[in-house]
Formats: structure tokens, C-alpha cells, sequence
């Protein structure tokens, strides 16, 4: 167990697990957050976004459960417990596709705010050079290590605040009657918001895999509520503000009502704000990408010790922008959301609670041996 | 390996270049006109003196040690030992010992030529500079005293400040060659002893063949040689210097070198002037802020206009569009030529400025602030508003207290200059984003270099965007994990100020 055991020199303090689990939750989806979730709840929606909230913080408990039991067998993260759980052949498969799902995730996220670039920003911008930039800027990031990656999600965080505040110039425009008739939906609605707006809830499980690399896990444990706490708060603010702003109609006709919303925001030298906004979203996409990259890499040395923690980066980065480059039209993008958010929800609300399970039986099974 | 074995031979050929015996190194030694060899003739007693009358001050040896070796009762080296008046005087076989000895301006008594039995007397070196007003971090109030080239002065100003025996002065060599005297200071008690081995072991790492000042050694010691950031304060500020000790870091002093290298620090202390502690704290919090706002206004403000004008026009208020681009028709470049061209004048401008004589150097200011400007304005080579902004951002690098990170912003802005070419606002953010990522990994004698911001230390904070009052500063920097984190007793500042009133006129 103890060369398992992560140097405390590339652990980070416990504080930080709140900004890595808001700041891995709040991505490029959150932009589409308020059209997503309003297409079937409608004025109703931020109730299922409350309910998603409370989720999160079921599962959250669940994986810290999971995770602080694992302690005792062997490093708390997820390829290992998979290995430890399904034997080496098995769990390596699950591992894989783990890493799928994670490499997917940040393919994702990178390509979705090309997408954005592309339709506000720079029509001609290429993908291929873009995507090459950014992986460049990832490396270099990736290369320091975890600590690194909470650097910049910690700046991330700094970086948001002012956007809090952006929330106030809502006030003279906003028609608070919108929110009426307030629990006008039915349990099928309402439920299928939720489902819908979990694909922007999605993110945080990522503590999977970084949790050993957290100092003194157990001074942690508030943080990771509050992070999932703040970024509630933040989408059941967005809800209510996009509801308030828009009407139902008009949500409907918009993909990225953020952005509409920063459009009608002016400041005396900066005219369209979201101009702004969209080269801001960089610093949220660098430390998202940057750890699914990270997770990848990690993965794959997991799987296969010889390769290079360094080497596999390089590999994953290369893969990113090549990917980036070869998806070009709308469907194909919406089609891997989608499926990302499927999975990804059956992951988090079913897989994570059948492992603490089955590390349940496990103790079980070991007891009875003794 | 043939070119190592080669290697190792010129060094053995370069050992056997150094003299031998004592009579070999006298012979050497003689060749230079400033080196000083007699034989000293009295009744009881004769003996072979030798010195450089380049180093030593001539005049204290005739008053201080030559008339002693004519009194009667001196027969020996032991006599002198123990009749001139001066501390410290060696006596050794040690060819090795006498050779140094001599390079650093010490007399050398024999009794014979040919034998290394020999007195190393001490003595009252030349004097260098005197101690003058700091030219480069000048403050408005505070100590005007700067740090010299002689290492002892250097002490002593040191020592004067404080006056504990717990001030510890190492002593090494550096420098293959040169042999230069690099003295470690630090507070024993205060110091983190980590930090102090860890720049004892790079010392000694240390190759290089010469060394003449701190910047040079800073470079060489640093964590990541290749950043563009200096890791490393100097300053010339003895006053600084000390306040650094006290807070529990290190500082090098090299011979020769009129600053002193403080070790470790973290970013924000790049942007805090020493006046900062000697005026109230809203003034210190005021001008720290603005020098902050001045390093991102310098480092952005051009690459933003070229991003904004070459790409996103719609940015730009209606009311302000009329004026910008009246000031642009008449320009025939694009914003990026435009803006390369005014930096590259603005730079050129400084250049010639440090490296022209002071006096011709004011005059080509005026002549290159005014007369160029307005000309290139006149002339259609740049538009008015990147004129204000180019000098604007000039000047705001020159508020960075501290050289070499001001040097290092003044460059930043060229990369993010052409960035904003090619991807607008996007690439300024790119380009801002590979050097945040890179000032993340940044690491000043392994603690990291962005420290108050991230990790986040609360208690550190107090003393860098704002400076707090000093009652509120009773902790020692955290980052520096120093033996001793308290400076004083919050508790008893507390008592000592009393309850507050509890009402008016009472």
C-alpha cells in the first residue's frame, strides 16, 4: 500500500476539492443550460434543477463513501478500484471504457466551444488550428501535474466571480410573472427536465480519479458539498434569470441563451458584452479539458504501466485535435452530447451506487472467509 | 568516450599550470609591475615581505606594520605575530592558503624566499565606492542608503539593522576561476532550515568560472532557467534586504556586487516598493493597486487595440467609433504593423536612454517623446489613440519597482501583440493563458512562485494586493514555512492599545 501512496509535494489542500468539483461542473453546457432544461418543465423548471441538485449530493455521498472505504485496500480511485473489484482482465476493460467516456467528455467540451467560436466569434476559424493551439496549452498544463490542473481551476473560479454580478443588470428587464403558474407540470415533465439538465450536473464524479490526490480526505468532504452546493445556487439562479428574461418561446428559439442574454449587456468601452464572455468561457474550458486529459493519460498508464504517464498525454492530445478536426457538422456534435449525457448519467446515478454496493458484498464475502 | 578523456587531460594541464612551490609563485608573481617583494633588512632580524600594492592601502602598511619589524626585540615570525597590533594573523605552510590569501590583499611575511613558512597579516584593503543614495528602487521617504560593491560594507549595513547574534554570515567561494566570496545571511531561529540548505546545496552545485553580480547568480540558481520571470528578487536596498530577513528569508551578497539577492519569493513581492511601508496604509493599498492595474494596462493594452481594430470592431461603443476611426483614416498600416512599429520606438527609446551618458540621455527622451510622436502621428505611421496607449503602457511598465520583472513585462506584450493578429481577443487570452499556466508551475527555491493566490494563503494576502496595518500583520509569511511564524504578540499589541471608548467625551 505505501508506494501507492501519492508524495505529498503533488497533493493539494483540502479547499480545493471545492473548486475542482464546481468548477468541473459548470463547462461549455451551461451556456444552452436554460433552453435545455425549460423545454418540458417550462416555468416549472427550476424545481427539477433544485431535485438535480439534491441528487448530485446523494451520489457526491456515495463516491466519498466508496472512495474513503477503499482507503483500507488499496488507492482510492476508480481504476483501481475496478481491478481490485472485477480482477485484473475485467476491471482493465472497465478502465478502458472509463477512459473512453473521460477522452469522449473532453473531446466534447473542446468541440462544442469551437462550435461556439465558430458561430459568434470567427466564422472561418479551423478547428484543426485551433484544437492544435489549445492542446499545446493543455500539455503545458498537464505537464506540472495535478497541482497545476487545480491551479487553474482555482483561477477558473477567481475568473467567474465578476460573471456573478453580470446577474444584476437582469433586473430592469426582468418579468418576474413569468414564473407563474407556479408546480403547473406533471411528475413526467418535470422528470424529464431533470434528466436533461443532468447532463450539466455531470463533471463532478470526476473525483473518482483525483481523490487520492487530495490532502487529508476527510477535511474535504464539506468542500465537495459546497462546490455541488454553489454550482446548484448557480443553475437554479440561471434558470430563474432565464426565465425571467426570455419567455418560453422565445427559450425555445435560442440555443445559447447566455450569450443573448451578455448581448444585451453594455459597458462604456465594451458594446457587446458577450463578445467578452465567449473568450472568457477559455479559462473554463482549459482546466476541464486539462483534467479529462489528465484523467485519460493516468488511465492508460493504469492499464498498461509501461507507457508513460507523458507519452499517453501526447498520444491523447493528438487523438483531441484530430477528432476536433474531423467533426464538422451540428448533428454529429449534438449526437456524442447526447450519448456523453446518457451515459454519463446512468454512470453517475446507477454505476456509482451498484459499486458501493458491491464493495458492500465484498467486505461481506471477506468477513465470512476469515 | 575520446572527447571526455581529452577533457579530462586539459584539466590536469590547466592544474599543472597553477605554481607549485612557493618560489614558483613569487617567480609568477613578480612579473606584474603592482606586486610589491623585498627583503627587509634590520639589525636583529631579516625577512621577505610581499603584498599587492594594488589592493592594499599602501599608506596603513608604512603607518600600521612596517615600523614595527624595526624595533629591537623582534628575532622571529613569532615575535611579529605577537607584537604588531592586528587581529587575526595566520601562520601556515600552506601554499594554497598564502596564494589565495595574497589575491585578496593580504601581506605575506617569510623568513626565507624559498620557504612557505610564512605570516599572513591582514590588512586595510583600497577603498571602493562609498556608500551612496540607492539610484535604481529610489523611495521618497525612507532610508536612502544603497548596497556597494565591497562585501564587508555590505555586512556591516546589514548589521547595523540587525544588531542580534542570531544574524548568521556564511561564507563560500563561487567560481571556478574567480573565486568570489558569496556570502549567505539569514536569521538562525526565523530562517526555515530547509530553505537555507536547499541554497547551500546550490552553491556548492554551482559551476560556472566567474561571477561578478547577484542578477548573474540569481540566473544561475534559479528553479527554471528558461522562464522569462525572475524568480529571485535584487535589490540595492539594504533596508529591504533586512526587512526580508526578518520576515525569515535568505539573502546572498556577492563580492562585487552592489545588490543582494533575496530568496525565496513569490510574484506580488516583484510589484511592492519600499515606500509602501513607510506611508499610511489606504496610500500603500492605493499606489500598490495602481501598479498592479499599470502591469496588466502595460502588458494588454496594445494587443487588445490591434485585436479589437483588426477583428472585432462591434466591441467598440458607436459614440467612440467616429473618433477612432477619424485617427486611423489617414493610417496606411494595419493595427499589428502599427503597434509593432510605436513598442519597437518606445523600446528603442529606453535603450538608447540606459545606454547613453544621463546627460544626452534626457535629451534624447524629449527629442524621442515629442518630436517623434507627433511626427509619426503627422505622418500617417500611426493613429493618435495607439500613440497614447503605446506611451501610456510604457510608462506603466516603469512602475514595477523591480527591474528585471519590469524588463520581463515589457517583453510579454510582443508575443501577445501578434497573438492578437492572428486570433483577435482569443489569442490575447491564449497567449495570457500559456503564461498563467506556466507562472502555475513556477516554483522560487521549490515553493511556489504565485503563492497568495494560489495555493490560496489567506494570511499572506494581508501584505500583497492590500497592505494591512502592521497590527494586523503579526504572522510571518506562510509560504516560506518560517521556524518562528509570529512577529509579535497579537494579544499583547491588544492589550497594549486598550479597550475601545466606551462613548463619546468619556
Amino acid at each position: 500500500m505505501q508506494q501507492n501512496r501519492i508524495n505529498e509535494t503533488h497533493q493539494v489542500s483540502p479547499v480545493n476539492a471545492f473548486f475542482i468539483v464546481t468548477g468541473s461542473q459548470i463547462v461549455v453546457n451551461i451556456l444552452k443550460f436554460q433552453s435545455v432544461v425549460t423545454e418540458d418543465a417550462e416555468q416549472d423548471a427550476w424545481i427539477s434543477v433544485l431535485l438535480m441538485g439534491l441528487g448530485t449530493l446523494l451520489v457526491m455521498w456515495c463516491i466519498l463513501r466508496l472512495l474513503n472505504n477503499e482507503q483500507n485496500y488499496g488507492q482510492p480511485d476508480l481504476f483501481s478500484i475496478h481491478k481490485r473489484f472485477f480482477g485484473s482482465w475485467i476491471g482493465n476493460l472497465l478502465n478502458l471504457a472509463i477512459i473512453l467516456y473521460e477522452a469522449l467528455g473532453a473531446i466534447l467540451y473542446l468541440r462544442a466551444y469551437i462550435e461556439i467560436l465558430n458561430v459568434w466569434l470567427f466564422p472561418r476559424l479551423s478547428p484543426l488550428g485551433f484544437a492544435a493551439i489549445f492542446s499545446l496549452l493543455i500539455w503545458t498544463v498537464v505537464i506540472g501535474g495535478f497541482r497545476t490542473i487545480t491551479g487553474a481551476f482555482f483561477l477558473n473560479f477567481i475568473y467567474l466571480l465578476p460573471l456573478y454580478f453580470i446577474n444584476t443588470f437582469i433586473f430592469s428587464d426582468a418579468h418576474f410573472s413569468n414564473l407563474l403558474p407556479m408546480a403547473d407540470h406533471s411528475m413526467a415533465d418535470l422528470s424529464n427536465s431533470l434528466i436533461k439538465a443532468s447532463s450539466c450536473f455531470l463533471g463532478f464524479e470526476s473525483i473518482l480519479f483525483y481523490y487520492p490526490f487530495i490532502k487529508r480526505p476527510k477535511l474535504a468532504v464539506k468542500w465537495c458539498y459546497f462546490g455541488l452546493l454553489n454550482t446548484t445556487y448557480t443553475y437554479l439562479l440561471l434558470t430563474i434569470q432565464g426565465l425571467v428574461y426570455f419567455n418560453i418561446g422565445e427559450l425555445r428559439t435560442l440555443v445559447w441563451p447566455v450569450l443573448t442574454f451578455w448581448k444585451s449587456i453594455h459597458f462604456p468601452l465594451v458594446d457587446r458584452f458577450e463578445y467578452i464572455g465567449i473568450i472568457y468561457w477559455l479559462t473554463v474550458l482549459i482546466p476541464n479539458v486539462s483534467l479529462g486529459a489528465w484523467i485519460v493519460s493516468r488511465g492508460v498508464k493504469q492499464i498498461a504501466p509501461v507507457i508513460k504517464q507523458k507519452y499517453a498525454l501526447v498520444a491523447f492530445l493528438l487523438i483531441l485535435t484530430a477528432v476536433c478536426a474531423i467533426m464538422q457538422s451540428r448533428p454529429q456534435i449534438e449526437w456524442i452530447n447526447a450519448l456523453i449525457s446518457h451515459i454519463g448519467f446512468y454512470l453517475v446515478f446507477v454505476y456509482i451506487p451498484f459499486l458501493l454496493i458491491w464493495q458492500w458484498l465484498l467486505k461481506i464475502k471477506e468477513g465470512k472467509s476469515q | 568516450m575520446f572527447w571526455k578523456k581529452k577533457n579530462d587531460e586539459a584539466m590536469k594541464e590547466d592544474q599543472g599550470a597553477s605554481p607549485k612551490t612557493i618560489e614558483d609563485l613569487l617567480l609568477q608573481l613578480k612579473k606584474s609591475p603592482d606586486f610589491s617583494h623585498y627583503q627587509h633588512l634590520s639589525d636583529t632580524f631579516q625577512c621577505w615581505i610581499s603584498f599587492f600594492s594594488s589592493l592594499v592601502n599602501v599608506e596603513s602598511i608604512h603607518r600600521d606594520i612596517l615600523p614595527f619589524l624595526y624595533k629591537g626585540n623582534i628575532r622571529s615570525l613569532s615575535d611579529i605575530q605577537e607584537q604588531i597590533p592586528i587581529e587575526k594573523i595566520e601562520r601556515t605552510n600552506d601554499l594554497k592558503l598564502i596564494q589565495s590569501k595574497l589575491m585578496e590583499g593580504c601581506l605575506i611575511i617569510q623568513e626565507k624566499e624559498s620557504s612557505p613558512k610564512s605570516l599572513i597579516v591582514p590588512t586595510v584593503l583600497r577603498e571602493g565606492r562609498q556608500v551612496q543614495q540607492p539610484e535604481i528602487e529610489t523611495s521618497i521617504i525612507g532610508p536612502k542608503e544603497a548596497f556597494v560593491e565591497s562585501l564587508d560594507t555590505n555586512i556591516s549595513l546589514l548589521r547595523k539593522r540587525i544588531p542580534i547574534p542570531q544574524f548568521t554570515v556564511e561564507q563560500s567561494r563561487v567560481g571556478k576561476v574567480s573565486n568570489t566570496r558569496v556570502c549567505l545571511t539569514y536569521i538562525k531561529g526565523i530562517a526555515n532550515e530547509e530553505n537555507v540548505n536547499t541554497v547551500r546545496q546550490r552553491l556548492q552545485d554551482l559551476e560556472v568560472d566567474h561571477l561578478f553580480d547577484a542578477s548573474t547568480l540569481s540566473l544561475n540558481i534559479s528553479d527554471n532557467n528558461g522562464s522569462p520571470f525572475p524568480q529571485f528578487i535584487d535589490t540595492e536596498r539594504p533596508d529591504r534586504t533586512a526587512a526580508a530577513l526578518f520576515e525569515g528569508k535568505i539573502a546572498l551578497l556577492i563580492d562585487g556586487s552592489p545588490n543582494s539577492l533575496i530568496l525565496p519569493t513569490n510574484v506580488v513581492e516583484y510589484f511592492l516598493a519600499s515606500d509602501d511601508y513607510y506611508t499610511s496604509w489606504y496610500f500603500a493599498t492605493a499606489y500598490r493597486l495602481l501598479r498592479l492595474f499599470a502591469v496588466a494596462f502595460s502588458v494588454f493594452s496594445s494587443a487588445i487595440y490591434v485585436a479589437i481594430l483588426t477583428y472585432h470592431y462591434q466591441l467598440i461603443p458607436i459614440d467612440l467609433l467616429g473618433s477612432l476611426i477619424t485617427s486611423r483614416s489617414v493610417v496606411t498600416f494595419s493595427p499589428m504593423a502599427e503597434a509593432i512599429v510605436l513598442e519597437l520606438m518606445i523600446e528603442l527609446l529606453r535603450e538608447a536612454g540606459a545606454r547613453l551618458p544621463t546627460k544626452v540621455g534626457q535629451t534624447i527622451g524629449i527629442v524621442g517623446g515629442i518630436v517623434i510622436g507627433t511626427a509619426s502621428v503627422q505622418a500617417g505611421f500611426t493613429s493618435n489613440v495607439l500613440l497614447i496607449l503605446v506611451a501610456m503602457s510604457a510608462l506603466a511598465a516603469f512602475t514595477t519597482p523591480n527591474y528585471r520583472m519590469a524588463s520581463a513585462i515589457r517583453l510579454l506584450r510582443f508575443p501577445i501583440i501578434v497573438a492578437a493578429q492572428f486570433l483577435g481577443l482569443l489569442g490575447v487570452a491564449l497567449c495570457f493563458a500559456f503564461f498563467v499556466s506556466h507562472l502555475l508551475k513556477l516554483t522560487s527555491l521549490g515553493r511556489p512562485f504565485i503563492e497568495p493566490i494560489y495555493p490560496l494563503r489567506i494570511s499572506d494576502l494581508r501584505d500583497s494586493f492590500i497592505r494591512f496595518p502592521f497590527t494586523m500583520q503579526s504572522e510571518r509569511p506562510m509560504f516560506l514555512r518560517p521556524n518562528d511564524t509570529l512577529r509579535y504578540n497579537k494579544e499583547r499589541v491588544k492589550q497594549k492599545a486598550g479597550k475601545r471608548e466606551p462613548d463619546i467625551d468619556e
